[in-house]
């Protein structure tokens, strides 16, 4: 069984995914201080983190990929302070976890003005690029080239390190892993046709393949984009025919359930995706499941920032038709109402949500009338 | 939810029932299950409170059944609690799978959560384990695991506590115009006025239909039976409440309704046999494939709230012509009309007669021996509580033998009523249990087992069967039984013991070896040697007297002393009818509980030496040949121990003794002491309520002499033969050599050769 977990840390994103042969990883990542996103609790994703880890035997608290699919501080927040950084004595204090290999974008390298969360980061990327390890970039735009020659590095000597869209990741297989990662996005031009380096547009996407005792199932990662990079996605696989690559089992519903992901549109009471982005929805197996990585949906169809409710319509629509279900992080608690992670099991018979029954202590047997004959 | 009236929150304060207020307090925990809505409806005395909740169940991506992983259901509990709450799945598209409860066409599927009664399961029920039991269903239905594949299949409706009774040989493809299947209803509580009942069903001629009427008084029903194609299990249906949701089920699986209704009913005016008010049954059997091959059948039956003229008027196959009905013979291009597509029926679920095999499935006995024949002898407390027990089982065709008739005391512990004071015992026996399975037919011989003998038919039935099972607890009725009656039946003796603390049974093996004297002989032996003999055959500390004769007495017994040996004898009856061996069982009660004892058996020796047959077994020629190896090179020897059969010569041999200690013995001799013989055979006849006795002396021959009797035997014969004929008793001498086998002489029978 491979595991996917989503950490609610409000309208934010981190989500982990632990394999069959232990290896872990760890998808963006959201310290929230104050407990609470918009009145909503959220995990405490430091702690929680370190519990998993210890339980799992990690004893140097390391994750074998931590991935970063842009630098929005909802993405990013807390890093610097938890993650062991190569490239400065003062994040290398104990405790902290420790990265294999980092995943980001190229754009995550490039932007000139990131934010405080991010700025230690994208100088741990770079780092480690300049020293040529521990790090997988994606896409090849010539921006990234060019910083590489500033740097006094010929490009060809770093390109082991660089991964174009259109490619499965190296490093991770279907069979030593039970897994590959196929990139999406970014594409060069996401960068260099940019004046600025967008965070979003030039997010990483990618697309993971689990296999189980021969059974596919298949997975969307996305951090924030928006239904033209969808759009994109969808015309360029669809051009190389590759189809396979835009079917899901598990989809990350994009940017906290914002419509911008679906359609430049809201609706009024329920989002209808652009054509391109609802190819990619009808792309979804039967009983596939949908995660949205915010705060509960609530009922307030204005509200401007996300969820969206037309927009959570929309996937519901799409789980419906398939027979599965959309689920929220923020609506994912333990019996004293405090968040937990929302787990996704991926198995021979596919994906399935992970619920318990709680018992308390005088209930952990369940009782049954004494039986007698007679 | 229509009709539940204006949503509330779902909060204590707006529950009264207290089983949904534990329901709501529990889901306080549960974060796999969301409340969403509470529905409340108060209809005079009777509150309703529906509670609407979102389930997020653990539902793989492969599933056999489309359960999502999020399902809306209403959890709907009334008052008085006096049922399980109801849950109801709201999808629309839900789909029909196995244990779902009885909904009607329309209705929302009813998830049916527990296989107890709920009076029962009220006792420990809590809602955690409520919440549990709906996802439990859910993912066990979506995985196909709540059904597993070894169950029977799944009916084609949902069932319910409405039955009507088919028998096990029902035919539906009875032409009406010559056979009804029929049947009236039966009030549970004999009320003539009835609200529901069952109906017992049965198959009779058109000629015994109107008798069949008149004497019972109220209207019968004519059943139409309608066998549909072979269905691949795992849909159960909606209940349809009308003529035509019938109709529409029957559709799809190749059944036309309405022609079959107008067949049967014009077939049945035309019998002649029928009544206007006569009440129409539609009974649907349905095979069910598992897997494409037939797992099981289902059935169920309609009743239409129409009598068969209204219902034959309704769909054009009757007519009123003058006011008399008729059947509508339609001129060419008439259309024949239903306009019965509204007529309420009832649902009611079916069950099969029993008869005596489907009685040993579900008794756990083993099925082909209900077709053998067994005899039973002795229908006295114990025989007609074993034969209860093994009739009530299935087991066997009967033949029941017994002199005596039930006498009002026999009622405290046979299992007769005082209706059959004055019969037969045999003859109440088979009057009752002619009647417990269909088809059964159980022969009486009212006579003694000895006297049976005499009649050449009755002794050709007990020769013939496959088992003669003696509860005479007659030892002349049980030697009989054995030796006087041939055949390849396998004989099988039990009877409780003088003061009934103890039980016995005796089962001959296949091909009757050892034989049941033989068997009885080793039981003695048995008891000889153990301490269980001291307590096994004493007699009872009281007796009751119900006549002045001096034979008019019998045990104090509690009736359940009886029927625990009844039970435990017949449980070692079926066992040994499974098996090939022979066996002897002894059950020994005490303060302490219940014991079982088996007695070891060994192979028996038979001889016949004259008109004199002795019976004896391996274990006595081990033992003589230990006691003569320890001896030698001297000669040793003892008593023999057993019994006599006096009726038919023949003795039993139980025992070897060893020497007493003042024998004297050389190389070429011995002479039996007599020091601590006494006791010991004082002790030994004790122990076997008085059976054993001295039957003989046995000796040993030396190294590589033969073991035929010399001067000194000879002489001992004499003196044996002439003391035991005070007895009438042959005198019996064993002598036992290097062959290890006895050599019998018997000294009577010198005597008369002389």
């Amino acid at each position: 069984m491979q595991v996917v977990r989503y950490y609610p840390v409000g309208n934010g994103a981190s989500s982990q995914i632990i394999l069959e042969n232990g290896k872990r990883l760890l998808f963006d990542f959201r310290q929230v201080e104050d407990g609470t996103c918009e009145d909503h609790k959220v995990i405490d994703l430091v702690t929680t983190l370190r519990q998993e880890l210890d339980e799992a035997g990690r004893r140097d608290r390391d994750f074998d990929v931590v991935g970063f699919t842009h630098g929005d501080d909802d993405h990013v927040a807390g890093a610097a302070d938890n993650f062991h950084l190569d490239h400065a004595a003062k994040y290398q204090t104990r405790g902290r976890f420790k990265i294999k290999e980092l995943w980001v974008p190229a754009a995550f390298i490039l932007e000139d003005d990131p934010n405080e969360s991010h700025r230690p980061l994208r100088e741990e990327a770079r780092y480690r690029l300049r020293k040529g390890y521990g790090i997988k970039v994606f896409s090849r735009p010539d921006r990234l080239s060019d910083w590489l020659t500033k740097q006094g590095i010929n490009p060809d000597d770093r390109k082991q390190f660089i991964v174009d869209a259109g490619t499965v990741v190296p490093g991770f297989n279907l069979y030593a892993d039970g897994v590959e990662f196929f990139v999406h996005s970014p594409f060069m031009e996401h960068v260099d046709d940019k004046e600025e380096v967008p965070r979003n547009e030039a997010a990483l996407i990618l697309h993971a393949t689990f296999m189980i005792a021969g059974r596919e199932s298949r997975m969307w990662i996305i951090g924030d984009t928006t239904w033209e990079v969808l759009t994109d996605i969808v015309k360029i696989t669809r051009g190389h025919n590759r189809l396979e690559r835009l079917k899901w089992d598990l989809y990350s519903i994009p940017h906290h359930c914002s419509h911008h992901a679906l359609s430049p549109e809201r609706g009024d009471t329920i989002t209808t995706p652009e054509p391109e982005v609802q190819y990619l929805m009808d792309q979804g197996q039967t009983a596939a499941l949908l995660v949205s990585s915010s705060i509960p949906i609530g009922t307030d169809p204005d509200r401007k920032l996300p969820p969206h409710l037309q927009a959570f319509r929309s996937y519901e629509k799409t789980a419906d038709d398939k027979s599965g279900a959309v689920f929220v992080t923020g609506d994912s608690k333990d019996a004293y109402g405090d968040p937990v992670p929302l787990e996704i099991q991926i198995t021979n018979t596919g994906c399935q949500y992970k619920a318990a029954i709680v018992r308390t202590a005088a209930a952990v047997v369940s009782s049954a009338p004494a039986r007698r004959a007679g | 939810m229509d009709g539940l009236g204006l949503p509330t929150a779902p909060t204590l304060a707006h529950s009264r029932l207290s089983r949904m207020r534990g329901i709501i307090t529990a889901l306080r925990i549960q974060p796999s299950i969301t409340p969403l809505r509470l529905f409340v409806r108060e209809n005079g005395g009777e509150r309703i409170e529906a509670l609407e909740i979102r389930v997020a169940s653990q539902i793989p991506q492969e599933r056999k059944a489309d359960i999502r992983p999020i399902e809306t259901l209403l959890v709907v509990c009334k008052s008085p609690e006096t049922h399980y709450p109801v849950v109801l799945a709201m999808r629309p598209n839900f789909p029909i799978t196995a244990h779902q409860g009885g909904s009607l066409v329309g209705e929302p599927p009813n998830l049916c959560l527990y296989a107890e009664q709920f009076e029962e399961q009220a006792l420990v029920w809590n809602p955690t384990d409520f919440l549990a039991r709906i996802v439990s269903w859910l993912q066990g239905t979506a995985a196909g695991t709540l059904h597993p594949d070894d169950q029977p299949a799944e009916p084609f409706f949902f069932t319910t506590d409405n039955y009507i009774i088919l028998p096990s040989d029902l035919r539906l493809d009875l032409d009406p115009e010559h056979h009804w299947i029929t049947g009236s209803l039966i009030p549970p509580t004999g009320d003539p006025d009835p609200t529901g009942g069952t109906i017992l069903l049965q198959e009779m001629s058109v000629a015994e239909v109107t008798p069949f009427r008149q004497r019972t008084g109220v209207g019968v029903f004519s059943v139409l039976g309608v066998l549909t194609p072979p269905v691949e299990h795992g849909i159960v249906h909606n209940i349809p409440s009308t003529l035509g949701e019938l109709e529409a089920v029957l559709r799809p699986v190749g059944v036309e309704l309405i022609p079959m209704l107008r067949d049967h009913i014009a077939k049945c005016y035309r019998s002649g046999a029928w009544s206007e008010r006569d009440a129409l049954l539609i009974v649907v059997r349905v095979p069910l494939l598992k897997h494409g091959k037939l797992g099981g059948i289902s059935t169920a039956a309609f009743l239409l709230d129409k009598n068969i003229a209204e219902v034959g008027l309704a769909i054009d196959v009757l007519t009123r012509a003058v006011g008399r009905i008729a059947v509508w013979q339609p001129l060419a291009g008439a259309v024949q009309e239903n306009r019965a597509q509204d007529f309420n029926i009832s649902y009611s679920s079916c069950l099969t007669d029993v008869d005596a095999t489907e009685a040993t499935r579900g008794s756990g006995a083993d099925p082909s021996l209900s077709l053998r024949t067994a005899v039973l002898a002795g229908e006295g407390a114990l025989g007609s509580g074993v034969f209860e027990n093994l009739h009530r089982s299935g087991l066997c065709r009967w033949v029941l033998v017994e002199k005596d008739i039930v006498l009002p005391h026999n009622l405290i512990r046979h299992t007769a009523t005082r209706h059959d004071v004055g019969l037969n015992k045999a003859f109440a026996m088979a009057r009752k249990h002619n009647c417990l399975w269909r088809q059964t037919d159980i022969a009486v011989i009212a006579k003694s087992v000895k006297n049976a003998l005499n009649d050449e038919n009755d002794r050709k039935r007990i020769e013939s069967a496959d088992y003669i099972i003696d509860c005479t607890a007659s030892p002349a009725a049980s030697r009989a039984l054995v030796l006087d009656y041939f055949g390849k039946a396998r004989r099988i003796c039990c009877f409780a013991t003088p003061n009934a603390s103890d039980s016995v049974m005796l089962a001959e093996g296949v091909g009757r070896l050892p034989q049941l004297d033989s068997i009885e002989a080793q039981y003695y032996r048995f008891l000889g040697d153990t301490l269980i003999g001291d307590m096994h055959r004493s007699l009872p500390e009281g007796q009751y007297r119900y006549g002045l004769g001096c034979r008019d007495r019998t045990t104090i017994l509690a009736p359940e002393q009886m029927a625990l040996h009844g039970a435990l004898i017949t449980d070692e009856i079926k066992s040994a009818l499974r098996q090939p061996e022979p066996r002897a069982v002894i059950w020994s009660r005490h303060p302490a509980g219940l014991q079982r004892i088996d007695v070891p058996l060994t192979e028996e020796r038979r001889q016949k030496l004259g008109k004199l047959t002795i019976v004896w077994d391996s274990q006595i020629e081990r033992r003589m040949k230990e006691i003569r190896a320890a001896a030698l090179p001297n000669e040793t020897g003892g008593a023999l121990v057993g019994y006599f059969d006096m009726e038919r010569l023949v003795v039993y041999i139980t025992a070897a003794l060893p020497a007493p200690p003042d024998s004297k013995s050389g190389p070429g001799f011995f002479i039996r002491g007599t020091a601590g013989l006494d006791e010991e055979l004082k002790q030994l006849n004790r122990r076997t309520g008085g059976v054993a006795l001295m039957v003989g002396d046995w000796h040993s021959h030396p190294y590589g002499v033969a073991a035929e009797p010399s001067f000194d035997d000879l002489e001992l014969l004499v003196a044996e033969g002439l003391l035991m004929a005070h007895d009438g008793r042959p005198g019996l001498i064993a002598i036992i050599s290097d062959e290890g086998v006895p050599t019998f002489c018997i000294g009577h029978l010198l005597e008369e050769a002389a």
